[in-house]
């Protein structure tokens, strides 16, 4: 459904006065979402797993390669074909402290998207939907409250409606909850797999924690400095990694369940 | 070690395009004024009551202007390759002195007075807003603050009348004018030397109260959350001493104020041209206020050309220095 | 950032509701203002000024510009703070200059912070090309000295009009203020708009516009405050320059002509306090006043100004 071949990335760093040098964040990275399913990218930082999100909802252009939607080219679109892009395509942040405007009520957050992307039913009924949707309950008494006056793992639900009422048809996820106490992760996890599992939308999860990839995600792709390093469904490549940077990852991984 | 090769020609390549974008404004804008300044300016020498004035006069002004019926580019041609040989035409005011001379006399004077307060207050604007911060909400950062936002409302020129009035007219402590005493002959010997830095106090205290409340404030608003920040607790754990902790921090604190300084060059010339003409210090403001009253235009932008050349310099020198202490001037491609 | 921004989109109906949402801005900046206590001095002083300015509109003891009393007298029971060289009468002077002072000041702080946010936003959120167009133009009148500008744009409407307003005035006090300000702005621009609230809104399909309008503005509220109150001091001075270099029109009133016939008839090497000081301990508070107000707006906006202040410079990974 959505895929990139190819897709390389570089950046151009001036370091000191010393000219500059150019950083390769990506090499040859071809990923691929289906539809309906929930993927996982891992890997530690540094290795190129955001500039890859941003790369999805083309915040950044690859250097070469190209980015496939629905068997179309999209890495060079602009204007409503990208308007329309991001309409399906959709992308949550790992900071929730960051990604919702603190001068904004809840409501603005989840309203404008309704607006742009001219929602033609009850706006208001809509907002209050999505709310209870992502278990912001009751609606009325988060509607009006800034992002400063609910929690962190509140804001990352905020922002996960304001990304559902776009209607999207994937949700790239960067690091959703590394930000987050442990007891909230699983919370938010789960509510990836219920939009999903309710709406069919297809998710790509993005993480260093292979604890919670091996949670929700079907299927897994290991990226270490830029490449792809192991692909392959989820159980397969945590019982029987076949690089070692992917056995460094599970065993860096601190395990829930060995404690108790 | 290589040179920062890509910086410098940055850098220079901005200087250049500053100062001539300067110098266009200065070929254009008198040229905008609808009628010929030349006439302006003959009919304005005439009302002062000029002598030695007549009619061929008009015509050797409009030469100067290089008002002719060439065509601008022509004109603005004849400007640029005037400029290069140091020809800037001949003062009005002062006929018929050239204005290149005039300035040769005066800049050394008004450039002398702008570094020396400029450094001073530098320094003593950092240390100062360093002990506010490092001494923050207690009465001594209350008190360095008072003064610095108290000398920063006072309009400068008023200052250095009150300074005037204080020390050299009542006081009799310090000359009311010049560069030097009466009959002494420049040269590089110590009672000149002394006689110079005599003259020069009352202008360049004046501009340092003036100028060092931004300085004072900035570091302290610099300093504090340095002083706040995880690398100063991680030094703070790791034992370094207290004096040590500070230094750091100062040091940190001084980088984005560096860049201000480049910045406040052309600031305090600004204050400098005006200081000079309360002083009777011969520097170029005395210059500027007689040309300004005898619309001697040649002489306006005689000394419009030359301080921004000055100030480009400066400003150039401190762009550089800057590159070469702070290692973090760095760009992403994106 | 022309990469991430050039989704264009035709929705302009929120403009009005975006202005409106500025306005809420300036006025909730104010308000948070007033409940420091700086801010608070700072405040009293202009609405003194201010009422001063206003009384004087309507009244002076006496025509400020009527040659009717004995030269340089000390103040007295007749001229409550004297008489100039001229045998004007101070204190009508004083009252009558207040509201001109008063309104360069304002205006150039408001049109100049205007312009300043103007091409600020604009740099920030344009093109590469554009951007370094923009910043070279800025770079111009950021070096030039202001003085030199005053010069040659003061004399440039002495050549073309022999009478100086305050129109002309106010444009040389702008054309040689609003640089600082569009700097400033241009560079916090630049950082609001790397935050992810914003590419948030980029993503959701929101304009330029409406970013513009009802997000970065917002955010940089307090900076747009506080450069309207460095600019107005800035109005204030400039003022001062302008008439003191006699490219002002020098038969108007106001506290810069004031200190201009004080200084050019030496008042202060013959004892004429009475004729210098007032003018210039009037704008000495008015600055006081501005500056009060800044510092009280600093200390309220610090920590959430920190965030724009305090990026933490990204470490390049030794191994990438």
């Amino acid at each position: 459904m959505l895929r990139s071949e190819n897709v390389s990335k570089e950046f151009f760093m001036r370091k000191g006065l010393y000219g500059g040098t150019k950083i390769s964040a990506l090499s040859n990275v071809s990923v691929s979402v289906r539809e309906k399913e929930i993927l996982g990218i891992v890997g530690a930082s540094g290795s190129g797993k955001s500039t890859l999100a941003k790369i999805m909802v083309l915040l950044y252009r690859p250097t070469s390669g190209r980015i496939i939607y629905n068997d179309s080219d999209v890495s060079n679109i602009a204007g409503r074909r990208l308007k329309k892009y991001r309409e399906d395509v959709q992308m949550v942040f790992q900071d929730p402290y960051a990604s919702l405007d603190p001068f904004h009520s809840v409501e603005w957050h989840i309203k404008r998207p309704l607006i742009i992307s001219r929602y033609r039913g009850n706006i208001d009924g809509r907002v209050d939907e999505l709310l209870e949707m992502v278990k912001l309950d009751p609606p009325v008494y988060f509607k009006n409250k800034y992002p400063n006056q609910i929690s962190g793992g509140q804001r990352q639900r905020v922002y996960i409606a304001r990304v559902l009422a776009l209607d999207p048809k994937i949700i790239i996820a960067d690091e959703p909850v590394s930000m987050l106490d442990v007891s909230l992760r699983i919370e938010i996890l789960d509510l990836f797999s219920k939009i999903r599992d309710e709406f069919g939308i297809g998710i790509v999860y993005i993480t260093h924690d292979l604890n919670t990839v091996s949670m929700i995600t079907d299927r897994i792709y290991v990226l270490k400095n830029g490449v792809v390093v192991e692909e392959g469904s989820t159980e397969d490549v945590l019982a029987n990694p076949r690089e070692d940077y992917t056995r460094k990852l599970i065993e860096a991984a601190p395990d829930p369940y060995k404690r108790l | 070690m290589a040179l920062p090769i890509k910086y410098i020609i940055n850098k220079t390549s901005l200087f250049f395009i500053i100062f001539f974008g300067a110098i266009s404004l200065n070929f254009f804008l008198p040229r905008l004024i609808p009628g010929n300044p030349a006439e302006v300016v003959y009919a304005e020498i005439l009302k002062a009551g000029g002598s030695g004035i007549n009619p061929s006069y008009l015509h050797q002004l409009e030469a100067e202007y290089g008002l002719s019926s060439a065509p601008i580019y022509v004109q603005y041609l004849v400007y640029l390759k005037d400029l290069f040989q140091g020809n800037l035409g001949v003062s009005i005011a002062f006929y018929p002195e050239p204005v290149f001379s005039i300035l040769a006399q005066a800049l050394p004077w008004t450039l002398f007075l702008v570094a020396s307060s400029i450094t001073i207050s530098f320094f003593m604007g950092n240390l100062l807003g360093r002990y506010a911060g490092i001494n923050r909400n207690t009465i001594k950062d209350l008190s360095v603050n008072i003064f610095g936002m108290f000398m920063a409302s006072f309009p400068a020129f008023v200052l250095a009348f009150i300074l005037l009035d204080i020390f050299a007219v009542y006081g009799k402590i310090f000359p009311l004018f010049g560069a030097y005493s009466i009959g002494m002959t420049p040269g590089l010997n110590l009672p000149f030397i002394l006689s110079v830095l005599y003259h020069s106090a009352l202008p360049i205290l004046t501009i340092i109260l003036t100028s060092i409340g931004g300085w004072i404030l900035g570091m302290r608003n610099n300093i504090i959350p340095n002083l706040n920040s995880d690398y100063i607790n991680y030094a703070e754990n790791l034992g370094f001493k207290d004096y040590q902790i500070k230094n750091i921090a100062y040091r940190n604190a001084l980088l984005p104020n560096l860049t201000g300084f480049a910045m406040s060059i052309g600031l305090s010339v600004s204050g400098v041209i005006i200081e000079e003409s309360i002083f009777s210090y011969p520097g170029v403001g005395m210059y500027m206020i007689t040309a300004i009253d005898n619309l001697d235009y040649p002489l306006m932008q005689g000394i419009f050309l030359m301080v921004i050349i000055a100030v480009l310099v400066g400003n150039l020198v401190v762009d550089l220095l800057y590159g070469f202490l702070d290692p973090r001037i760095r760009q992403e491609g994106e | 950032m022309s990469e991430v921004l050039n989704n264009s989109n035709d929705e302009s109906v929120g403009i009005s509701k975006g202005l409106r949402h500025l306005l809420s801005g300036v006025a909730g900046s104010i308000g948070m203002l007033l409940r420091n206590s700086k801010a608070k001095v700072g405040f009293s002083i202009l609405l003194l000024l201010g009422i001063f300015a206003i009384v004087g509109i309507f009244f002076s003891p006496y025509p400020p510009n009527a040659y009717i009393f004995a030269k340089s007298l000390p103040p007295n029971r007749i001229n409550l703070l004297g008489t100039t060289g001229y045998g004007q009468d101070v204190f009508s002077q004083l009252i009558a200059g207040a509201a001109p002072t008063l309104l360069v000041a304002f205006s150039v702080g408001l049109l100049g912070t205007l312009i300043s946010l103007a091409v600020g936003i604009l740099s920030g959120f344009s093109g590469k090309r554009v951007n370094s167009v923009i910043n070279a133009v800025v770079n111009i009148f950021l070096v030039v000295p202001g003085v030199l500008l005053i010069m040659l744009f003061g004399t440039y409407f002495l050549g073309i009009h022999r009478n100086l307003g305050y129109l002309s005035t106010i444009i040389i006090l702008i054309v040689t203020g609003w640089a600082f300000g569009a700097r400033t702005f241009r560079s916090i621009t630049l950082s609001i708009s790397k935050r992810e609230y914003v590419l948030s809104s980029i993503l959701i399909g929101e304009s330029r516009v409406s970013i513009i309008f009802r997000q970065i503005t917002r955010a940089i509220m307090p900076v747009v405050v506080s450069n309207f109150f460095f600019t107005a001091m800035y109005g204030t001075m400039g003022l001062t320059f302008v008439e003191y270099l006699g490219v002002g029109n020098l038969e108007q009133v106001n506290w810069g002509t004031m200190l201009y016939w004080a200084i050019n008839n030496e008042a202060y090497l013959t004892g004429q306090w009475w004729w210098i000081l007032p003018p210039s301990i009037m704008i000495s508070f008015l600055m006081f006043g501005f500056i009060l107000l800044n510092f009280g707006l600093d200390e309220i906006a610090n920590p959430s100004l920190r965030i724009f202040l305090k990026k933490k410079p990204k470490k390049v990974d030794e191994n990438a």
